[in-house]
């Protein structure tokens, strides 16, 4: 869902807002974070559910979005464990990110199926059937109204996918799964996705590929917010892909300034890091060769 | 020829609540509704911040032919622009 603005770039950016609000309009002698608490309701109002099937699980998933938001770990589902806790140690500019910083939340998890293949309404029960035909392991069979795949038995080989006229049957699996590319996704007991914290490569790719928001990271813009407060000298190191985030209207030159604006002292592309990185190896390899 | 104009804040609230993705979708719908129904032409512009996110209430808001659109989502504004082109009108009744 790269490039197109869902419910999910909104509530991300709603998450973001609050816990920004907060950095900077709190009272930095105090440590109240009770504000949050709020939060949760400010982003999901009233009592209908606008995503998902109760607004409290809503809630609750804003509130986990909260806790990482601020760099903070999940709470565990099965514990009591106040919302705020760890947040007043964690608001100083000095807080590291610790790991896992990209966290699946469980009961936000729909459990998709993974990789499957499934016959759809387009069957017509054709006479040809050529489903079964090309089945090696017998695994189609022609049922009463459709087409019908032995789950038990199907190897997933996507012979009868390419064989049906009517493009009827589907492959699909998890978008998480598919889009990782460190096979880093696995099934929790109850056939949620969970991330091998030892494959992954914290790339992101899963969290902008799940269609329910179900994956999110840690981010540190309220230790950010806090140390432009405070009055550190904060330079913003920004990626090349800058120019192509905030749309057609917003000039390199105008997110340089509005960064500037925020408080950053200079603000410099990677890039340039990276020829220093290189000019020094160059000057260290050629050391090496006079020395030999 | 009708002329709809389609007025989208690009104030920074509206622009993060979605702003910029509505001037697309509703360019390039109104784009494909142009070839189906050719009885009016859609504008789209960015305008500058209308401080009506200032008193808490929700954007992005957007405009058509003046009458406005809260917490506007492309479809809501495709609905507006379509009640306002006289020929869907016409060929609705
Ligand atoms: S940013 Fe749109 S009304 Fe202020």
């Amino acid at each position: 869902m790269r490039g197109i603005f869902t419910p999910i770039t909104k509530i991300r950016r709603q998450v973001f807002t609050e816990v920004a609000r907060y950095a900077y309009e709190r009272d930095l002698t105090q440590s109240d974070f009770n504000y949050f608490y709020e939060s949760s309701y400010r982003i999901i109002p009233g009592e209908v559910a606008q995503y998902r099937d109760s607004v409290f699980k809503e809630r609750a998933i804003i509130r986990e979005r909260l806790r990482l938001a601020m760099g903070l770990p999940m709470r565990p589902t099965d514990t009591h464990l106040s919302l705020t806790q760890g947040m007043a140690e964690s608001a100083t500019p000095n807080k590291h990110l610790d790991k896992p910083l990209v966290n699946v939340i469980p009961f936000a998890c729909e459990a998709c199926p993974t990789d499957t293949i499934k016959v759809s309404d387009n069957c017509r029960k054709c006479l040809a059937h050529p489903c079964t035909a090309v089945c090696p392991v017998k695994a189609v069979s022609i049922g009463k109204h459709a087409a019908v795949i032995d789950q038990d038995t199907c190897i997933k080989c996507g012979r009868c996918v390419q064989a049906c006229p009517y493009h009827a049957i589907e492959r699909f699996g998890r978008p998480c799964a598919e889009a990782c590319g460190a096979d880093a996704i696995f099934s929790d007991a109850l056939g949620r996705a969970e991330i091998d914290q030892d494959k992954c490569v914290a790339c992101g790719l899963c969290i902008v590929s799940c269609p329910f928001a179900a994956i999110a990271d840690k981010s540190e813009i309220f230790q950010l917010i806090t140390a432009i407060r405070t009055g550190r000298t904060v330079y913003a190191i920004i990626a090349p892909s800058f120019v192509g985030q905030f749309g057609p209207l917003a000039t390199p030159g105008k997110i340089i300034s509005g960064l500037k604006m925020l408080g950053m002292a200079r603000v410099v592309e990677v890039g340039w890091g990276a020829d220093f990185g290189s000019m020094h190896e160059a000057d260290e390899f050629l050391a090496q060769r006079k020395l030999s | 020829m009708d002329k709809i104009i389609v007025e989208v804040c690009a104030g920074t609230h509206c622009t993060m609540m979605g702003a910029m993705n509505i001037m697309d979708a509703v360019a390039s719908l109104s784009e494909i509704r142009k070839d189906m129904e050719p009885c009016c032409e859609v504008e789209v512009r960015p305008i500058k911040c209308m401080d009506l996110c200032k008193n808490g209430s929700q954007g992005p808001f957007v405009t058509v032919n003046g009458a406005l659109v809260e917490r506007a989502e492309s479809d809501a504004v495709m609905a507006a622009i379509m009640q306002h082109c006289s020929g869907h009108r016409k060929a609705g009744e």
